[in-house]
């Protein structure tokens, strides 16, 4: 006959959240043993275990805490070989009872996260998000200091009304020939080189045509420059 | 730290202290567990006379 009181009290430390658990087992058993022969015999064990457990962060809000009971009887044969004996079955007559039961503060049975939990963390990993902030900053400094090269024109067109006739036309051909000015060949060589040569030769010939006006041969293209230019 | 008390009670009984104190496994590097592990038994044998 053998009997047995045992206690465990477990406590385990999270430090990455500075939560703390504790489970407390409190077992009491009591087996009867008959040797029928030498190598066999009749066991029968009655064990009573209580777990007690409490989770939380016990510094500023209490503990959340549970337990549960459970009964187990066994009865069954069991054979020797050697030292330790070997069941002959697991549990003949088995029987367990397990009454789980919370109890925790505002009835519930989740432990829920307050606001003080983040905030424990955050103090926890002030360093890492101290050290993600000096980088970005860092980054975002350096990208300001020496940005990629960017650059900026700017033009100013007057247009002044052509006098010399009296149609709207003449107007508009001044302001033709003033943006044949910024578009020719060297302009746009400097400015850009995506424009197509057919553009620049409908341009070329809408400036002939201007400047030839009242001739009866149209003027030729390098004179038509030479009068752009002034 | 463990300790282990036997006392032998008469010719077949006895009566044992088990106590363990420290650290022991935990599940994750993070963690820390610290264990206290404490037990009460008392064994009793006894033979059948078939004479």
């Amino acid at each position: 006959v053998n009997a047995g009181l045992n206690y465990l009290h477990d406590t385990t430390t999270e430090e990455s959240v500075g939560a703390e658990f504790t489970q407390d087992t409190f077992d009491a058993s009591l087996s009867a043993r008959y040797l029928v022969t030498r190598r066999f015999s009749l066991n029968a064990t009655y064990n009573f275990t209580t777990v007690a457990t409490s989770a939380g962060f016990s510094d500023y809000y209490g503990t959340a805490s549970s337990w549960e009971q459970s009964t187990r009887f066994e009865l069954g044969p069991r054979i020797f070989f050697g030292i330790r004996p070997l069941r002959l079955a697991d549990s003949v007559y088995y029987y367990q009872l397990r009454s789980p039961y919370q109890l925790l503060m505002n009835d519930t049975s989740e432990v829920k996260l307050h606001f003080l939990d983040y905030w424990r963390v955050i103090k926890l990993r002030v360093g890492l998000i101290a050290l993600a902030f000096l980088l970005i900053m860092i980054t975002a400094g350096c990208d300001d200091l020496f940005p990629p090269a960017q650059y900026l024109s700017k033009v100013t067109m007057e247009v002044k009304p052509d006098n010399s006739g009296t149609h709207q036309r003449h107007l508009s051909g001044a302001a033709v020939v003033v943006v044949s000015i910024l578009s020719c060949p060297d302009a746009v060589s400097r400015s850009s080189r995506k424009t197509k040569s057919s553009t620049q030769s409908s341009r070329n010939s809408k400036l002939q045509e201007v400047w030839s006006k009242g001739r009866t041969t149209p003027l030729p293209l390098q004179n038509v420059y030479r009068s752009c230019w002034g | 730290m463990e300790t282990v008390l036997v006392y032998r009670l008469g010719r077949a009984s006895v009566l044992s202290w088990n106590t363990r104190f420290g650290f022991e496994e935990s599940a994750s590097p993070t963690q820390e567990r610290q264990v206290l592990r404490t037990g009460v038994n008392f064994s009793q044998a006894s033979a059948l006379d078939l004479t």
